[in-house]
């Protein structure tokens, strides 16, 4: 895949430091949008399957509510679902420029399958109630729509898997390892079953706790969705230790910290927080709880995302190592090439000098007497009318006198080299 | 008054998961505990604070199968002046005074080394850098070991490398 390193320039340290939060806050745009998207769809295309032909039938109904409560404007599939991915797809590009453009392969066919998910979600959603386009037609977008989704995050799932396991860069041979290891699974079934129950929880909210007195709905009816929403909640709620669990014992060794520990255990507080005020609200019949849970659910993304955000920074930490190295070798060329253009018209700078000379130098060089180096006194004058060589030296420092250990490169920029040969000349000068 | 069972299920459920979890992460971290080393030496003041390359005290890097661990010699070149005052560096001193060699503890072993061969040099020859193998060395204050050193990752690289991967190249 060399062209796509020839499109992606290698990133600067600082933006490499910048991308980490742009990417959390894409995944904290993206991620609800489209749980909620991926939700409504599957809830209405499998509720309108039970309702076959019938228009009059209540599971009808119910499909159309899904989709017209979860799936948000069009604009909104634009901004929140297709140019997050994409956007996602152009860091991660920057990001594994060279280490595996499989990730990247990876989420640039998530991105086209989103874009077309989305395009067919809009299509069945708006022509619910056109009569001229045929129901099958209609039923046929929802469902492939529906399965675009569920595949475009599956390969999104085994992108994300695959960034958290470095090991496995190298290797991605055998496609279907890479396409079903543990963790894919775990991922993918974590995060549909989360999406599911988020959808359920939002549902309920939006039409009971939200708007609550603009939207009048058959009291009757009205109860029959309480429950249904809330019990699909509950069920789906209940089964999540499960997932975070297995998701947590298949992430690779290089991915865990104490931090991916201490969230996952706050994931679960809420979850059981969540699944026992779901389990009120049902008892009890106690609608204003829906709120509750609703924000619950909330927290319980953010923490989620947070974790993998921890997951992620853990296993791509030596890659971001080598990536900064790489990028400050290229920022030391570049200054090097400019630094041989103004080496003439660099300003010695005498207070740069002494303070690089306080902290470099002193630890190993004094005037009078040898310490780990030999003394600036014996060494010093024999540069005097040949600096040049002084500075060279520092550059690149090699072995001169058997009696002392070799001096390290210390990895000075040229104005402090020539300043502090500048200070240490004064010195010399001033101990004369 | 009705009792309900359901609540206190879903309670002990969870709770269970939460266990499961504190465990995983008490033996995680159990494992994961790096040796105590007898002084507390840092890489990350030697390498990002005084700049020193890692061939300048693992000076058989290039020349031998092993890194070397640097001679109590080697470190009392420089810290015969060096931070005399400090505790650690004391430490090292009575070391060097004693004639005796620091019992460092040692953090990278290949798990099967009785059957595996490995070369520093070829692998330096071969233009690997310290990092690729031994992580950020810089960031750490105390040293960790990075891969598992098992024989997949080893692999890996030999197959992305397109290096030998005939079992002779390794079990000898």
């Amino acid at each position: 895949m060399s062209f796509l390193n020839n499109f992606f320039l290698p990133p600067s340290t600082d933006h490499l430091h910048l991308i980490k939060y742009i990417i959390l806050l894409i995944y904290f745009i993206h991620i609800p949008f489209i749980s909620l998207l991926l939700g409504g769809t599957f809830f209405s295309v499998f509720f309108r399957l039970l309702a076959g032909k019938d228009q009059n039938s209540r599971f009808w109904q119910v499909s159309r509510d899904f989709i017209e409560t979860l799936v948000f404007r069009k604009t909104a599939g634009i901004i929140l679902g297709v140019l997050p991915m994409l956007a996602l797809t152009l860091i991660e590009g920057q990001i594994f420029y060279d280490a595996d453009a499989t990730i990247v392969k990876f989420m640039m066919i998530t991105t086209v399958l989103v874009a077309i998910s989305i395009s067919l979600v809009y299509f069945y959603q708006s022509t619910f109630k056109i009569a001229e386009v045929k129901p099958n037609v209609q039923l046929a977008s929802g469902v492939i729509g529906l399965f675009t989704i569920l595949l475009a995050y599956f390969v999104f799932s085994v992108s994300t898997s695959l960034v958290l396991d470095p090991g496995r860069w190298a290797f991605v041979n055998s496609i279907w390892k890479t396409l079903f290891s543990w963790n894919v699974i775990a991922r993918y079934k974590h995060f549909l079953i989360a999406a599911l129950a988020v959808s359920s929880v939002a549902f309920f909210f939006f039409n009971f706790n939200w708007r609550e007195s603009k939207k009048e709905i058959a009291p009757e009816y009205a109860s029959f969705l309480k429950r249904l929403s809330a019990g699909i909640a509950l069920t789906l709620t209940i089964i999540q230790p499960l997932f975070l669990f297995w998701n947590l014992i298949t992430l690779p060794d290089q991915a865990l910290s104490m931090a991916v520990f201490v969230l996952l255990i706050l994931a679960l507080f809420i979850v059981l927080l969540i699944c026992l005020t779901l389990y009120r609200l049902l008892s009890e019949n106690q609608v204003e709880l829906g709120k509750n849970v609703f924000i619950m659910f909330i927290i319980l993304l953010v923490v989620m995302i947070i974790n993998d955000h921890y997951a992620r920074e853990n296993a791509t930490e030596n890659h971001t190592y080598l990536l900064v190295h790489r990028a400050q070798d290229v920022e030391a060329q570049i200054e090097a090439a400019h630094a041989q253009l103004l080496e003439s018209s660099v300003e010695p700078d005498l207070k740069l000098g002494e303070q690089v000379y306080n902290t470099q130098c002193n630890a190993c060089h004094h005037f009078e007497e040898s310490l780990v180096g030999p003394a600036y006194n014996v060494v010093l004058p024999k540069y005097l009318n040949r600096q040049e060589e002084l500075t060279n030296f520092i550059r690149n420092p090699y072995k001169i006198d058997q009696n002392y250990p070799a001096m390290p490169k210390l990895g000075l920029n040229e104005k402090e080299i020539q300043s502090v040969v500048a200070y240490l000349f004064k010195r010399l000068e001033e101990s004369k | 008054m009705k009792i309900r069972i359901a609540p206190y299920f879903i309670i002990i459920y969870v709770l269970a998961f939460i266990i499961f979890v504190i465990l995983i992460s008490y033996f995680w971290q159990k494992n994961r505990k790096t040796p105590e080393q007898p002084i507390n030496f840092s890489h990350q003041i030697h390498v990002s604070k005084v700049g020193l390359p890692c061939t300048h005290c693992h000076t058989t890097v290039e020349k031998s199968t092993a890194a070397g661990i640097p001679s109590v010699e080697t470190c009392m070149t420089c810290h015969k002046a060096v931070k005399k005052e400090s505790p650690e560096i004391q430490k090292l001193t009575k070391y060097w005074e004693n004639k005796q060699p620091v019992p460092w503890q040692r953090v990278y072993r290949l798990p099967a080394r009785k059957y595996v061969y490995f070369s520093h040099k070829r692998h330096i020859k071969a233009n690997l850098e310290c990092v690729n193998c031994h992580g950020n060395v810089e960031i750490m204050s105390i040293i960790k070991r990075v891969p598992k050193l098992e024989m997949g990752w080893c692999m890996s690289c030999h197959k992305a490398k397109n290096v030998s991967i005939d079992c002779a190249t390794c079990h000898k």
